[in-house]
């Protein structure tokens, strides 16, 4: 069973996972929702990814252009812009600085009960 | 591929588009349209897969929606006026002091035929002075014939424009402009 990931966790990397999404590959909302479902991260509300590309957007880290669509109104796809592959590559960076910070923290066992506080010299 | 939607889907996807809409009012029209048209799209593309109830459902609450895009536009968190919420209070007030001049003036015509079920001549309103100078009814043999309405001075506008300023303000809660109230 996929553990559970905290909301607020995702909210702090959505744009870079974002703006890697659409550099490997041009995408409208909806397929950007699914992308992220596919990758394991199903509690993404669909009304938390709009208007993070709308920020991306105004940020001027993707552009969008309108494709027709068949199946109904003309879609709106994104792509990184240079700014936002900048983004992107700090937005990795940290996440993984943070990662090699967290990680071996949460691997050390855990006492039964907390140590007593440390005395002030 | 054809598209799948019923009607109840359209309407249901364009109900939830109404709501956004009222909700985002304080952004330009232009980046409304944007918006809902993206959202339009996302929404019936999501309701192919699953259906329009759950893709609405799937948004997370549209008021939160609504707020993600003013904060994308405007930046800070927090409430803001909504005009358009403003606007509608105005109609209403509108509406209302028309109504109960309307229901006065039947008011009155009938309080002239009760005194009087033969009544003929002009009579005189002048309760809704002093903006309306007098409402004029002109009876003949018991029937109303005609009426007129004399309105006050120009003058006179400057407090129905600033009652209507105000409860444009109220209804809108202009307040929220203020940066004090912004900080919270």
């Amino acid at each position: 069973m996929n553990p559970s990931h905290d909301p607020q966790l995702l909210k702090g990397v959505l744009s870079p996972v974002l703006l890697q999404l659409v550099a490997e590959r041009e995408s409208y909302g909806y397929e950007l929702v699914q992308r992220l479902h596919d990758l394991g991260l199903t509690g993404v509300a669909d009304g938390t990814v709009y208007p993070a590309l709308a920020r991306l957007e105004r940020e001027g880290r993707v552009v969008a252009r309108l494709v027709s669509s068949r199946s109904g109104p003309a879609r709106k796809y994104y792509r990184p812009t240079p700014t936002g592959y900048d983004a992107l590559t700090t937005g990795a960076s940290g996440w993984r600085a943070l990662a090699d910070i967290v990680t071996p923290l949460f691997d050390r066992p855990l006492p039964e009960r907390p140590a007593a506080p440390q005395e002030e010299d | 591929m054809a598209s799948t939607l019923t009607l109840l889907d359209h309407l249901r996807i364009e109900y939830a588009i109404v709501r956004v809409d009222v909700m985002i009012s304080a952004l330009s029209l232009e980046r409304q349209e944007e918006i809902l048209g993206e959202l339009r799209t996302n929404l019936r593309a999501a309701s192919e897969k699953m259906g329009s109830a759950e893709a609405v459902r799937r948004l997370g609450g549209l008021r939160r929606l609504a707020r993600s895009y003013l904060d994308v536009e405007y930046g800070d968190p927090g409430p803001r006026p909504r005009w358009l919420i403003g606007i509608l209070w105005v109609f209403v007030v509108v509406g209302v002091l028309l109504a109960v001049a309307f229901a006065g003036s039947l008011g009155f015509v009938h309080g002239v035929l009760a005194a009087d079920p033969e009544a003929s001549g002009t009579y005189a309103w002048h309760a809704l002075a002093p903006v309306v100078r007098s409402e004029d009814f002109v009876f003949s043999g018991g029937r109303l014939h005609s009426f007129g309405v004399a309105f006050s001075a120009p003058v006179l506008a400057v407090p129905a424009v600033a009652l209507g300023a105000a409860v444009l303000a109220i209804g809108a809660r202009a307040w929220r402009c203020l940066p004090l109230w912004r900080r919270g």
